[in-house]
Protein backbone atom coordinates (compact mmCIF):
# COMPACT_ATOMS: atom_id res chain seq x y z
CA UNK A 1 0.00 0.00 0.00
CA UNK A 2 2.74 2.55 0.68
CA UNK A 3 3.50 2.29 -3.01
CA UNK A 4 -0.03 3.43 -3.83
CA UNK A 5 0.17 6.46 -1.56
CA UNK A 6 3.53 7.19 -3.06
CA UNK A 7 2.07 7.26 -6.52
CA UNK A 8 -0.76 9.55 -5.40
CA UNK A 9 1.68 11.98 -3.86
CA UNK A 10 3.85 12.02 -6.98
CA UNK A 11 0.72 12.63 -9.03
CA UNK A 12 -0.41 15.49 -6.81
CA UNK A 13 3.05 16.99 -6.80
CA UNK A 14 3.22 17.06 -10.59
CA UNK A 15 -0.31 18.43 -10.80
CA UNK A 16 0.55 21.18 -8.34
CA UNK A 17 3.62 22.05 -10.40
CA UNK A 18 1.67 22.24 -13.65
CA UNK A 19 -1.52 23.79 -12.20
CA UNK A 20 -0.56 27.50 -12.57
CA UNK A 21 0.35 26.91 -16.19
CA UNK A 22 -2.88 25.00 -16.82
CA UNK A 23 -4.86 27.81 -15.23
CA UNK A 24 -3.12 30.44 -17.31
CA UNK A 25 -3.63 28.45 -20.50
CA UNK A 26 -7.32 28.03 -19.68
CA UNK A 27 -7.70 31.78 -19.22
CA UNK A 28 -5.90 32.41 -22.50
CA UNK A 29 -8.21 29.99 -24.27
CA UNK A 30 -11.29 31.61 -22.80
CA UNK A 31 -9.95 35.03 -23.79
CA UNK A 32 -9.26 33.98 -27.39
CA UNK A 33 -12.45 32.05 -27.87
CA UNK A 34 -14.58 34.62 -26.05
CA UNK A 35 -13.41 37.59 -28.06
CA UNK A 36 -13.29 35.72 -31.36
CA UNK A 37 -16.86 34.48 -30.77
CA UNK A 38 -18.01 37.99 -29.92
CA UNK A 39 -16.40 39.61 -32.98
CA UNK A 40 -17.48 36.86 -35.33
CA UNK A 41 -21.07 37.03 -34.08
CA UNK A 42 -21.07 40.78 -34.76
CA UNK A 43 -19.50 40.55 -38.20
CA UNK A 44 -21.39 37.37 -39.03
CA UNK A 45 -24.71 39.02 -38.15
CA UNK A 46 -23.91 41.92 -40.44
CA UNK A 47 -23.07 39.45 -43.19
CA UNK A 48 -26.29 37.53 -42.54
CA UNK A 49 -28.32 40.75 -42.76
CA UNK A 50 -26.74 41.50 -46.13
CA UNK A 51 -27.49 37.96 -47.30
CA UNK A 52 -31.17 38.01 -46.31
CA UNK A 53 -31.72 41.57 -47.57
CA UNK A 54 -30.28 40.90 -51.00
CA UNK A 55 -31.26 37.25 -51.32
CA UNK A 56 -34.19 35.88 -53.33
CA UNK A 57 -37.45 37.02 -51.74
CA UNK A 58 -35.51 39.38 -49.46
CA UNK A 59 -36.58 42.84 -48.41
CA UNK A 60 -34.28 44.39 -50.99
CA UNK A 61 -33.35 41.74 -53.59
CA UNK A 62 -30.04 42.38 -55.40
CA UNK A 63 -29.30 39.10 -57.19
CA UNK A 64 -25.83 39.99 -58.37
CA UNK A 65 -24.53 41.16 -54.98
CA UNK A 66 -26.14 38.12 -53.38
CA UNK A 67 -24.34 35.76 -55.74
CA UNK A 68 -21.00 37.39 -54.95
CA UNK A 69 -21.59 37.24 -51.19
CA UNK A 70 -22.85 33.70 -51.41
CA UNK A 71 -19.76 32.54 -53.31
CA UNK A 72 -17.46 34.41 -50.91
CA UNK A 73 -19.09 32.72 -47.93
CA UNK A 74 -18.70 29.29 -49.50
CA UNK A 75 -15.07 30.03 -50.33
CA UNK A 76 -14.39 31.24 -46.79
CA UNK A 77 -16.00 28.18 -45.30
CA UNK A 78 -14.11 25.73 -47.46
CA UNK A 79 -10.69 27.13 -46.48
CA UNK A 80 -8.91 24.75 -44.06
CA UNK A 81 -8.29 26.71 -40.87
CA UNK A 82 -4.63 25.79 -40.55
CA UNK A 83 -3.94 27.17 -44.05
CA UNK A 84 -5.95 30.32 -43.41
CA UNK A 85 -4.00 30.80 -40.22
CA UNK A 86 -0.71 30.94 -42.13
CA UNK A 87 -2.07 32.71 -45.21
CA UNK A 88 -3.24 35.74 -43.26
CA UNK A 89 -0.16 36.14 -41.07
CA UNK A 90 0.63 39.56 -42.61
CA UNK A 91 -2.90 40.76 -41.87
CA UNK A 92 -2.62 39.41 -38.33
CA UNK A 93 0.62 41.37 -37.81
CA UNK A 94 -1.06 44.49 -39.19
CA UNK A 95 -4.02 44.24 -36.81
CA UNK A 96 -2.50 42.74 -33.67
CA UNK A 97 1.09 43.97 -34.04
CA UNK A 98 2.41 40.43 -33.64
CA UNK A 99 1.73 36.93 -34.92
CA UNK A 100 2.43 35.09 -31.67
CA UNK A 101 0.29 34.73 -28.59
CA UNK A 102 -3.38 34.63 -27.80
CA UNK A 103 -4.20 38.21 -28.85
CA UNK A 104 -2.78 37.56 -32.31
CA UNK A 105 -4.82 34.34 -32.56
CA UNK A 106 -8.06 36.26 -32.24
CA UNK A 107 -7.58 37.63 -35.77
CA UNK A 108 -7.50 34.33 -37.71
CA UNK A 109 -10.11 32.79 -35.41
CA UNK A 110 -12.54 35.64 -36.10
CA UNK A 111 -11.87 35.66 -39.82
CA UNK A 112 -12.35 31.91 -40.06
CA UNK A 113 -15.64 32.08 -38.15
CA UNK A 114 -17.32 35.00 -39.94
CA UNK A 115 -18.52 33.12 -43.04
CA UNK A 116 -19.56 30.22 -40.85
CA UNK A 117 -21.54 32.46 -38.49
CA UNK A 118 -22.95 34.41 -41.45
CA UNK A 119 -24.41 31.23 -42.90
CA UNK A 120 -25.79 30.00 -39.58
CA UNK A 121 -27.40 33.36 -38.83
CA UNK A 122 -28.82 33.60 -42.34
CA UNK A 123 -30.50 30.26 -41.67
CA UNK A 124 -31.92 31.49 -38.34
CA UNK A 125 -33.28 34.70 -39.84
CA UNK A 126 -34.80 32.88 -42.80
CA UNK A 127 -36.69 30.68 -40.36
CA UNK A 128 -38.75 33.66 -39.20
CA UNK A 129 -42.25 33.28 -40.63
CA UNK A 130 -42.70 35.33 -43.81
CA UNK A 131 -46.21 36.18 -42.63
CA UNK A 132 -44.86 37.96 -39.56
CA UNK A 133 -42.61 40.07 -41.79
CA UNK A 134 -45.55 40.81 -44.05
CA UNK A 135 -47.62 41.90 -41.05
CA UNK A 136 -44.87 44.28 -39.95
CA UNK A 137 -44.66 45.70 -43.47
CA UNK A 138 -48.43 46.08 -43.58
CA UNK A 139 -48.48 48.67 -40.85
CA UNK A 140 -45.59 50.64 -42.17
CA UNK A 141 -42.45 49.21 -40.57
CA UNK A 142 -39.32 50.00 -42.61
CA UNK A 143 -36.56 47.52 -43.33
CA UNK A 144 -34.38 48.56 -40.39
CA UNK A 145 -37.27 48.09 -37.95
CA UNK A 146 -38.10 44.75 -39.45
CA UNK A 147 -34.52 43.53 -39.11
CA UNK A 148 -33.88 44.73 -35.58
CA UNK A 149 -37.35 44.60 -34.04
CA UNK A 150 -38.78 41.55 -35.78
CA UNK A 151 -36.16 39.27 -37.31
CA UNK A 152 -33.48 39.23 -34.62
CA UNK A 153 -35.85 39.13 -31.62
CA UNK A 154 -37.98 36.40 -33.18
CA UNK A 155 -34.90 34.37 -34.15
CA UNK A 156 -33.13 34.83 -30.80
CA UNK A 157 -33.47 31.26 -29.45
CA UNK A 158 -31.89 29.55 -32.47
CA UNK A 159 -29.28 32.32 -32.59
CA UNK A 160 -28.28 31.42 -29.03
CA UNK A 161 -27.87 27.77 -29.99
CA UNK A 162 -25.73 28.77 -32.94
CA UNK A 163 -23.60 30.96 -30.70
CA UNK A 164 -22.80 27.78 -28.77
CA UNK A 165 -21.92 25.96 -31.97
CA UNK A 166 -19.66 28.85 -32.94
CA UNK A 167 -17.89 29.07 -29.57
CA UNK A 168 -17.30 25.32 -29.52
CA UNK A 169 -15.99 25.27 -33.07
CA UNK A 170 -13.67 28.15 -32.21
CA UNK A 171 -12.49 26.25 -29.15
CA UNK A 172 -11.36 23.48 -31.48
CA UNK A 173 -9.74 25.98 -33.87
CA UNK A 174 -7.99 27.69 -30.94
CA UNK A 175 -6.20 24.44 -30.18
CA UNK A 176 -4.93 24.44 -33.76
CA UNK A 177 -3.85 28.06 -33.43
CA UNK A 178 -1.95 26.87 -30.38
CA UNK A 179 0.11 24.63 -32.65
CA UNK A 180 1.70 27.68 -34.25
CA UNK A 181 2.36 29.51 -31.01
CA UNK A 182 -1.08 30.88 -30.42
CA UNK A 183 -1.15 30.23 -26.69
CA UNK A 184 -3.90 28.56 -24.69
CA UNK A 185 -4.65 24.95 -23.87
CA UNK A 186 -3.83 23.64 -27.33
CA UNK A 187 -0.44 25.27 -27.20
CA UNK A 188 0.18 23.76 -23.75
CA UNK A 189 -0.93 20.30 -24.81
CA UNK A 190 1.40 20.33 -27.78
CA UNK A 191 4.39 21.80 -25.97
CA UNK A 192 4.25 19.30 -23.07
CA UNK A 193 2.48 16.30 -24.54
CA UNK A 194 3.78 16.17 -28.09
CA UNK A 195 7.20 17.76 -27.72
CA UNK A 196 8.14 16.54 -24.24
CA UNK A 197 6.08 13.35 -23.93
CA UNK A 198 4.39 14.55 -20.72
CA UNK A 199 1.16 12.77 -21.51
CA UNK A 200 -0.46 13.69 -18.22
CA UNK A 201 -0.28 17.42 -19.08
CA UNK A 202 -1.86 16.74 -22.43
CA UNK A 203 -4.60 14.74 -20.69
CA UNK A 204 -5.36 17.61 -18.30
CA UNK A 205 -5.60 20.04 -21.19
CA UNK A 206 -7.99 17.73 -23.01
CA UNK A 207 -10.11 17.21 -19.89
CA UNK A 208 -10.39 20.96 -19.41
CA UNK A 209 -11.40 21.41 -23.07
CA UNK A 210 -14.08 18.73 -22.67
CA UNK A 211 -15.41 20.42 -19.54
CA UNK A 212 -15.45 23.82 -21.28
CA UNK A 213 -17.46 22.42 -24.17
CA UNK A 214 -19.96 20.89 -21.76
CA UNK A 215 -20.37 24.13 -19.86
CA UNK A 216 -20.86 26.23 -22.99
CA UNK A 217 -23.40 23.86 -24.47
CA UNK A 218 -25.37 23.52 -21.24
CA UNK A 219 -25.41 27.27 -20.68
CA UNK A 220 -26.74 27.89 -24.18
CA UNK A 221 -29.32 25.12 -23.90
CA UNK A 222 -30.51 26.64 -20.67
CA UNK A 223 -30.80 30.10 -22.26
CA UNK A 224 -32.56 28.63 -25.27
CA UNK A 225 -35.23 26.98 -23.12
CA UNK A 226 -35.64 30.09 -21.07
CA UNK A 227 -36.02 32.42 -24.04
CA UNK A 228 -38.23 30.31 -26.24
CA UNK B 1 -61.79 55.45 -50.69
CA UNK B 2 -60.30 52.94 -53.09
CA UNK B 3 -60.51 53.12 -56.86
CA UNK B 4 -58.90 50.41 -58.96
CA UNK B 5 -58.93 50.74 -62.74
CA UNK B 6 -57.80 48.10 -65.22
CA UNK B 7 -55.31 46.62 -62.76
CA UNK B 8 -52.99 43.94 -64.18
CA UNK B 9 -50.36 41.94 -62.37
CA UNK B 10 -47.89 39.53 -63.88
CA UNK B 11 -45.55 37.07 -62.21
CA UNK B 12 -43.01 36.49 -64.96
CA UNK B 13 -45.02 36.07 -68.13
CA UNK B 14 -48.05 34.75 -66.30
CA UNK B 15 -50.99 37.07 -65.61
CA UNK B 16 -52.23 36.68 -62.04
CA UNK B 17 -54.62 39.63 -62.24
CA UNK B 18 -56.14 41.01 -65.39
CA UNK B 19 -58.19 44.12 -65.94
CA UNK B 20 -59.56 44.48 -62.42
CA UNK B 21 -61.78 47.47 -61.83
CA UNK B 22 -63.45 48.15 -58.53
CA UNK B 23 -64.47 50.96 -56.27
CA UNK B 24 -64.78 50.86 -52.50
CA UNK B 25 -66.75 53.60 -50.76
CA UNK B 26 -66.00 54.98 -47.35
CA UNK B 27 -67.52 52.94 -44.55
CA UNK B 28 -68.62 49.95 -46.60
CA UNK B 29 -67.58 46.31 -46.31
CA UNK B 30 -66.47 45.26 -49.75
CA UNK B 31 -66.00 41.58 -50.54
CA UNK B 32 -63.56 39.90 -52.89
CA UNK B 33 -64.44 36.26 -53.31
CA UNK B 34 -63.04 33.44 -55.41
CA UNK B 35 -61.47 30.04 -55.20
CA UNK B 36 -57.97 29.53 -53.95
CA UNK B 37 -55.38 30.71 -56.45
CA UNK B 38 -57.81 33.21 -57.98
CA UNK B 39 -55.51 36.11 -57.17
CA UNK B 40 -57.41 37.53 -54.20
CA UNK B 41 -54.42 37.94 -51.89
CA UNK B 42 -52.37 39.45 -54.67
CA UNK B 43 -55.13 41.97 -55.39
CA UNK B 44 -55.40 42.88 -51.72
CA UNK B 45 -51.63 43.30 -51.44
CA UNK B 46 -51.66 45.67 -54.40
CA UNK B 47 -53.94 47.96 -52.39
CA UNK B 48 -51.33 48.65 -49.69
CA UNK B 49 -48.32 48.38 -51.93
CA UNK B 50 -47.03 45.08 -50.55
CA UNK B 51 -47.15 43.97 -54.17
CA UNK B 52 -46.25 46.02 -57.23
CA UNK B 53 -48.50 45.92 -60.27
CA UNK B 54 -47.78 45.71 -63.97
CA UNK B 55 -50.55 47.90 -65.35
CA UNK B 56 -53.60 49.95 -64.53
CA UNK B 57 -54.17 52.21 -61.61
CA UNK B 58 -54.73 51.76 -57.87
CA UNK B 59 -55.81 54.91 -56.07
CA UNK B 60 -56.23 54.76 -52.31
CA UNK B 61 -57.43 57.83 -50.46
CA UNK B 62 -56.68 59.89 -53.53
CA UNK B 63 -53.12 58.70 -54.10
CA UNK B 64 -51.74 56.42 -56.79
CA UNK B 65 -50.13 53.58 -54.81
CA UNK B 66 -47.63 52.62 -57.51
CA UNK B 67 -46.06 56.07 -57.66
CA UNK B 68 -45.53 56.65 -53.94
CA UNK B 69 -42.03 57.17 -52.63
CA UNK B 70 -40.76 54.98 -49.83
CA UNK B 71 -41.75 57.34 -47.06
CA UNK B 72 -45.18 58.12 -48.49
CA UNK B 73 -45.75 54.40 -48.88
CA UNK B 74 -45.09 53.79 -45.18
CA UNK B 75 -47.42 56.65 -44.33
CA UNK B 76 -50.14 55.16 -46.51
CA UNK B 77 -49.74 51.77 -44.83
CA UNK B 78 -50.04 53.46 -41.49
CA UNK B 79 -53.58 54.36 -42.48
CA UNK B 80 -54.41 50.82 -43.65
CA UNK B 81 -54.54 47.93 -41.19
CA UNK B 82 -54.31 44.34 -42.32
CA UNK B 83 -55.29 40.97 -40.84
CA UNK B 84 -54.40 37.52 -42.08
CA UNK B 85 -55.63 33.95 -42.29
CA UNK B 86 -52.60 32.74 -40.33
CA UNK B 87 -52.75 35.68 -37.86
CA UNK B 88 -49.01 36.36 -38.27
CA UNK B 89 -48.34 37.27 -34.66
CA UNK B 90 -44.87 37.43 -33.19
CA UNK B 91 -44.46 34.27 -31.14
CA UNK B 92 -41.90 35.69 -28.75
CA UNK B 93 -43.98 38.72 -27.81
CA UNK B 94 -47.03 38.49 -25.60
CA UNK B 95 -50.47 39.80 -26.55
CA UNK B 96 -49.81 43.28 -25.23
CA UNK B 97 -46.46 43.59 -27.00
CA UNK B 98 -47.92 42.33 -30.26
CA UNK B 99 -50.67 44.93 -30.23
CA UNK B 100 -48.19 47.60 -29.16
CA UNK B 101 -45.78 46.85 -31.99
CA UNK B 102 -47.24 49.20 -34.63
CA UNK B 103 -47.28 51.97 -32.01
CA UNK B 104 -43.64 51.22 -31.24
CA UNK B 105 -42.75 51.39 -34.94
CA UNK B 106 -44.39 54.81 -35.20
CA UNK B 107 -42.78 55.98 -31.97
CA UNK B 108 -45.96 56.63 -30.04
CA UNK B 109 -44.96 57.62 -26.47
CA UNK B 110 -45.01 54.66 -24.08
CA UNK B 111 -47.77 55.91 -21.80
CA UNK B 112 -50.15 56.76 -24.62
CA UNK B 113 -49.36 53.46 -26.32
CA UNK B 114 -50.19 51.57 -23.13
CA UNK B 115 -53.60 53.23 -22.86
CA UNK B 116 -54.30 52.59 -26.52
CA UNK B 117 -53.41 48.91 -26.23
CA UNK B 118 -55.59 48.48 -23.17
CA UNK B 119 -58.54 50.10 -24.96
CA UNK B 120 -57.98 47.85 -27.96
CA UNK B 121 -57.80 44.69 -25.87
CA UNK B 122 -61.08 45.68 -24.26
CA UNK B 123 -62.60 46.33 -27.68
CA UNK B 124 -61.71 42.85 -28.96
CA UNK B 125 -62.59 41.15 -25.69
CA UNK B 126 -59.12 40.14 -24.56
CA UNK B 127 -58.76 42.02 -21.28
CA UNK B 128 -56.68 39.99 -18.89
CA UNK B 129 -54.78 38.23 -21.67
CA UNK B 130 -52.09 40.93 -21.91
CA UNK B 131 -49.18 38.80 -20.85
CA UNK B 132 -50.13 35.57 -22.64
CA UNK B 133 -48.00 34.41 -25.57
CA UNK B 134 -49.85 33.78 -28.87
CA UNK B 135 -48.87 30.12 -28.64
CA UNK B 136 -51.26 29.73 -25.71
CA UNK B 137 -54.27 31.32 -27.42
CA UNK B 138 -57.04 29.74 -29.48
CA UNK B 139 -57.41 30.60 -33.16
CA UNK B 140 -60.24 33.02 -32.50
CA UNK B 141 -58.25 34.77 -29.78
CA UNK B 142 -55.25 35.05 -32.07
CA UNK B 143 -57.37 36.70 -34.73
CA UNK B 144 -58.67 39.11 -32.09
CA UNK B 145 -55.08 40.05 -31.32
CA UNK B 146 -54.52 40.50 -35.06
CA UNK B 147 -57.54 42.79 -35.26
CA UNK B 148 -56.41 44.83 -32.26
CA UNK B 149 -52.94 45.18 -33.77
CA UNK B 150 -54.38 46.23 -37.14
CA UNK B 151 -56.49 48.90 -35.45
CA UNK B 152 -53.69 50.24 -33.25
CA UNK B 153 -52.81 53.14 -35.54
CA UNK B 154 -56.49 54.08 -36.07
CA UNK B 155 -56.50 53.21 -39.77
CA UNK B 156 -59.14 54.38 -42.25
CA UNK B 157 -59.18 51.07 -44.09
CA UNK B 158 -58.91 47.50 -42.84
CA UNK B 159 -57.75 44.84 -45.29
CA UNK B 160 -58.74 41.30 -44.34
CA UNK B 161 -57.11 38.35 -46.10
CA UNK B 162 -59.20 35.25 -45.35
CA UNK B 163 -59.65 36.30 -41.72
CA UNK B 164 -61.88 33.34 -40.83
CA UNK B 165 -60.59 30.59 -43.08
CA UNK B 166 -58.61 28.93 -40.29
CA UNK B 167 -61.48 29.09 -37.79
CA UNK B 168 -64.40 26.84 -36.93
CA UNK B 169 -67.93 28.04 -37.80
CA UNK B 170 -68.76 29.24 -34.32
CA UNK B 171 -65.54 31.24 -33.97
CA UNK B 172 -65.98 32.53 -37.51
CA UNK B 173 -69.34 33.99 -36.53
CA UNK B 174 -67.90 35.74 -33.51
CA UNK B 175 -65.01 37.25 -35.50
CA UNK B 176 -67.41 38.42 -38.20
CA UNK B 177 -69.60 40.02 -35.54
CA UNK B 178 -66.55 41.82 -34.20
CA UNK B 179 -65.59 43.09 -37.65
CA UNK B 180 -69.13 44.28 -38.28
CA UNK B 181 -69.20 46.03 -34.93
CA UNK B 182 -65.92 47.79 -35.68
CA UNK B 183 -67.14 48.75 -39.13
CA UNK B 184 -70.27 50.38 -37.70
CA UNK B 185 -68.68 51.95 -34.67
CA UNK B 186 -65.76 53.63 -36.37
CA UNK B 187 -67.23 53.75 -39.90
CA UNK B 188 -64.10 51.87 -40.86
CA UNK B 189 -63.89 50.83 -44.51
CA UNK B 190 -63.26 47.09 -44.80
CA UNK B 191 -62.06 45.08 -47.78
CA UNK B 192 -62.67 41.42 -47.07
CA UNK B 193 -61.04 38.68 -49.11
CA UNK B 194 -62.32 35.15 -48.69
CA UNK B 195 -63.14 31.92 -50.46
CA UNK B 196 -66.09 31.37 -48.13
CA UNK B 197 -69.25 32.41 -49.95
CA UNK B 198 -71.28 32.51 -46.75
CA UNK B 199 -68.88 35.08 -45.29
CA UNK B 200 -69.37 37.62 -48.09
CA UNK B 201 -73.11 37.02 -48.10
CA UNK B 202 -73.29 37.87 -44.47
CA UNK B 203 -70.78 40.72 -44.37
CA UNK B 204 -70.47 42.52 -47.65
CA UNK B 205 -72.86 44.96 -49.26
CA UNK B 206 -71.01 44.68 -52.53
CA UNK B 207 -68.76 41.95 -53.83
CA UNK B 208 -66.29 41.28 -56.61
CA UNK B 209 -66.12 37.72 -57.88
CA UNK B 210 -62.68 36.73 -59.03
CA UNK B 211 -61.65 33.62 -60.93
CA UNK B 212 -58.31 32.89 -62.53
CA UNK B 213 -57.30 36.52 -62.07
CA UNK B 214 -60.28 37.78 -64.05
CA UNK B 215 -63.22 39.71 -62.62
CA UNK B 216 -66.32 37.54 -63.10
CA UNK B 217 -68.93 39.86 -61.75
CA UNK B 218 -69.38 42.67 -59.32
CA UNK B 219 -72.31 44.35 -57.64
CA UNK B 220 -74.73 44.02 -54.76
CA UNK B 221 -73.89 40.79 -52.99
CA UNK B 222 -77.51 39.68 -52.73
CA UNK B 223 -78.25 40.13 -56.43
CA UNK B 224 -75.01 38.41 -57.31
CA UNK B 225 -75.86 35.32 -55.29
CA UNK B 226 -79.64 35.12 -55.44
CA UNK B 227 -79.97 35.60 -59.16
CA UNK B 228 -76.53 34.84 -60.51
CA UNK B 229 -75.96 35.20 -64.24
CA UNK B 230 -75.66 31.90 -66.01
CA UNK B 231 -71.85 31.80 -66.16
CA UNK B 232 -71.49 32.43 -62.42
CA UNK B 233 -73.61 29.61 -61.18
CA UNK B 234 -70.88 27.04 -61.14
CA UNK B 235 -68.42 29.51 -59.65
CA UNK B 236 -70.58 30.26 -56.64
CA UNK B 237 -71.34 26.63 -55.94
CA UNK B 238 -75.02 26.90 -56.74
CA UNK B 239 -75.47 23.59 -58.39
CA UNK B 240 -78.56 21.55 -58.07
CA UNK B 241 -79.40 18.26 -59.60
CA UNK B 242 -81.93 19.96 -61.86
CA UNK B 243 -84.72 17.78 -63.20
CA UNK B 244 -84.31 16.91 -66.83
CA UNK B 245 -87.90 17.41 -67.93
CA UNK B 246 -89.91 20.61 -67.78
CA UNK B 247 -88.66 24.06 -66.91
CA UNK B 248 -86.76 25.02 -63.79
CA UNK B 249 -87.73 28.38 -62.38
CA UNK B 250 -85.92 30.19 -59.61
CA UNK B 251 -88.04 32.41 -57.38
CA UNK B 252 -86.25 34.99 -55.28
CA UNK B 253 -87.92 36.00 -52.05
CA UNK B 254 -87.20 39.24 -50.34
CA UNK B 255 -85.85 40.67 -53.54
CA UNK B 256 -82.64 42.57 -52.96
CA UNK B 257 -83.93 45.36 -55.20
CA UNK B 258 -87.06 46.31 -53.26
CA UNK B 259 -89.93 46.66 -55.67
CA UNK B 260 -93.06 48.69 -55.31
CA UNK B 261 -95.26 45.72 -54.60
CA UNK B 262 -97.15 45.96 -51.33
CA UNK B 263 -97.36 42.16 -51.31
CA UNK B 264 -95.93 40.86 -48.08
CA UNK B 265 -93.94 38.15 -49.79
CA UNK B 266 -91.88 40.36 -52.02
CA UNK B 267 -90.30 42.96 -49.75
CA UNK B 268 -87.04 42.25 -47.96
CA UNK B 269 -87.78 40.04 -45.00
CA UNK B 270 -86.37 41.25 -41.74
CA UNK B 271 -84.25 38.88 -39.77
CA UNK B 272 -86.55 39.10 -36.78
CA UNK B 273 -89.84 38.95 -38.68
CA UNK B 274 -89.96 35.25 -38.00
CA UNK B 275 -92.37 34.59 -40.85
CA UNK B 276 -89.91 34.40 -43.71
CA UNK B 277 -90.49 30.78 -44.66
CA UNK B 278 -94.25 30.93 -44.23
CA UNK B 279 -94.81 33.98 -46.39
CA UNK B 280 -92.65 32.68 -49.22
CA UNK B 281 -94.37 29.36 -49.30
CA UNK B 282 -97.65 31.28 -49.21
CA UNK B 283 -97.28 32.49 -52.74
CA UNK B 284 -96.26 29.05 -53.94
CA UNK B 285 -99.29 27.28 -52.57
CA UNK B 286 -101.54 30.12 -53.72
CA UNK B 287 -100.11 29.75 -57.20
CA UNK B 288 -100.62 26.00 -57.19
CA UNK B 289 -104.27 26.55 -56.28
CA UNK B 290 -104.93 29.45 -58.63
CA UNK B 291 -103.32 27.79 -61.64
CA UNK B 292 -104.37 24.28 -60.68
CA UNK B 293 -100.84 23.15 -61.20
CA UNK B 294 -98.43 20.43 -60.13
CA UNK B 295 -94.82 21.27 -59.53
CA UNK B 296 -91.74 19.77 -57.92
CA UNK B 297 -89.42 21.58 -55.60
CA UNK B 298 -85.86 21.26 -56.80
CA UNK B 299 -84.11 23.16 -54.08
CA UNK B 300 -83.95 26.37 -52.17
CA UNK B 301 -82.35 28.19 -49.32
CA UNK B 302 -82.83 31.04 -46.91
CA UNK B 303 -79.74 33.03 -46.10
CA UNK B 304 -78.70 36.03 -44.15
CA UNK B 305 -77.43 38.91 -46.26
CA UNK B 306 -76.22 41.55 -43.86
CA UNK B 307 -79.28 42.18 -41.71
CA UNK B 308 -81.78 40.74 -44.16
CA UNK B 309 -82.91 37.19 -44.61
CA UNK B 310 -83.28 36.50 -48.27
CA UNK B 311 -83.89 33.28 -50.06
CA UNK B 312 -84.73 31.50 -53.24
CA UNK B 313 -86.64 28.45 -54.32
CA UNK B 314 -86.23 26.51 -57.54
CA UNK B 315 -89.34 24.73 -58.79
CA UNK B 316 -89.84 22.52 -61.80
CA UNK B 317 -93.01 22.79 -63.88
CA UNK B 318 -94.21 21.23 -67.13
CA UNK B 319 -92.94 23.10 -70.19
CA UNK B 320 -96.46 24.09 -71.32
CA UNK B 321 -97.26 25.60 -67.94
CA UNK B 322 -94.07 27.66 -67.69
CA UNK B 323 -95.57 30.67 -69.48
CA UNK B 324 -98.51 31.03 -67.15
CA UNK B 325 -96.34 30.51 -64.07
CA UNK B 326 -93.94 33.25 -65.13
CA UNK B 327 -96.86 35.56 -65.86
CA UNK B 328 -98.44 34.78 -62.46
CA UNK B 329 -95.14 35.66 -60.73
CA UNK B 330 -94.60 38.76 -62.83
CA UNK B 331 -98.01 40.16 -61.90
CA UNK B 332 -97.22 39.58 -58.23
CA UNK B 333 -93.80 41.14 -58.55
CA UNK B 334 -91.80 38.10 -57.51
CA UNK B 335 -88.28 38.02 -58.96
CA UNK B 336 -87.96 34.95 -61.14
CA UNK B 337 -85.48 33.44 -63.51
CA UNK B 338 -85.39 30.38 -65.72
CA UNK B 339 -82.51 28.14 -64.73
CA UNK B 340 -80.91 26.29 -67.62
CA UNK B 341 -79.37 22.95 -66.97
CA UNK B 342 -75.61 22.90 -67.45
CA UNK B 343 -74.65 21.83 -70.93
CA UNK B 344 -73.92 18.09 -71.24
CA UNK B 345 -70.22 17.46 -70.83
CA UNK B 346 -70.05 20.37 -68.41
CA UNK B 347 -69.36 17.84 -65.72
CA UNK B 348 -72.45 17.79 -63.52
CA UNK B 349 -74.50 14.74 -64.38
CA UNK B 350 -77.54 14.30 -62.18
N1 LIG C 1 -44.62 35.55 -55.56
C1 LIG C 1 -45.25 34.85 -56.52
N2 LIG C 1 -44.57 34.42 -57.61
C2 LIG C 1 -45.20 33.74 -58.59
N3 LIG C 1 -46.51 33.42 -58.58
C3 LIG C 1 -47.23 33.82 -57.52
C4 LIG C 1 -46.65 34.55 -56.44
N4 LIG C 1 -47.62 34.81 -55.53
C5 LIG C 1 -48.74 34.26 -56.03
N5 LIG C 1 -48.53 33.67 -57.23
C6 LIG C 1 -49.53 33.00 -58.06
O1 LIG C 1 -50.57 33.90 -58.28
C7 LIG C 1 -51.82 33.25 -58.23
C8 LIG C 1 -52.73 33.96 -57.26
O2 LIG C 1 -52.25 33.82 -55.96
P1 LIG C 1 -53.01 34.43 -54.72
O3 LIG C 1 -53.20 35.88 -54.93
O4 LIG C 1 -52.28 34.03 -53.50
O5 LIG C 1 -54.41 33.68 -54.78
P2 LIG C 1 -55.55 33.55 -53.68
O6 LIG C 1 -55.22 34.47 -52.54
O7 LIG C 1 -56.79 33.91 -54.39
O8 LIG C 1 -55.56 32.11 -53.25
C9 LIG C 1 -51.55 31.81 -57.88
O9 LIG C 1 -51.63 31.06 -59.06
C10 LIG C 1 -50.15 31.82 -57.36
O10 LIG C 1 -49.51 30.61 -57.70
MG1 LIG D 1 -54.86 33.98 -50.52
Amino acid sequence: MPDFYGQISVFLERLARIAPELGLATLETLYMVGLATFFSLLAGSALAVLLILTGPGGLRPMPRLYRVLDAAVNLGRSFPFIILLIAILPLTRLIAGTTIGSTASIVPLTIAAVPFVGRLMEGCLLEVDAGVIEAARSFGAGNARIIFRVLFPEALPPIILNAAVTAITLLGYSAMAGAVGGGGLGDLAIRYGYNRFQMDVMAYAVVILVVLVQIMQSACNFLYKKLR
Amino acid sequence: MIQVNGLCKKFGAHFVLRDITLRVEKGEIFGIVGHSGAGKSTLLRCLNGLETYSGGSVRVMGREVGSLGQKEMLNLRRRMGMIFQTFNLMERRNVFENVAFPLEVWRVPKERARERVEDLLKLVGLEGKSSVRPGNLSGGQKQRVGIARALALRPDILLCDEPTSALDPHTTASILDLLQDINERFSLTIVLVTHQMEVVKRMCGRTLLLDGGLPQGTGETSSLFLAPPEHLRRLIQEEYALLSGGVNIRLVFGSPVPDASPGAAAGPLRANSGKAPGSSSGIISAMARDLDLDFSIVGGRLERYGNDILGFLIINVEAEEAGSVLEYLRVRNVSRQIVERPAPGGGADA
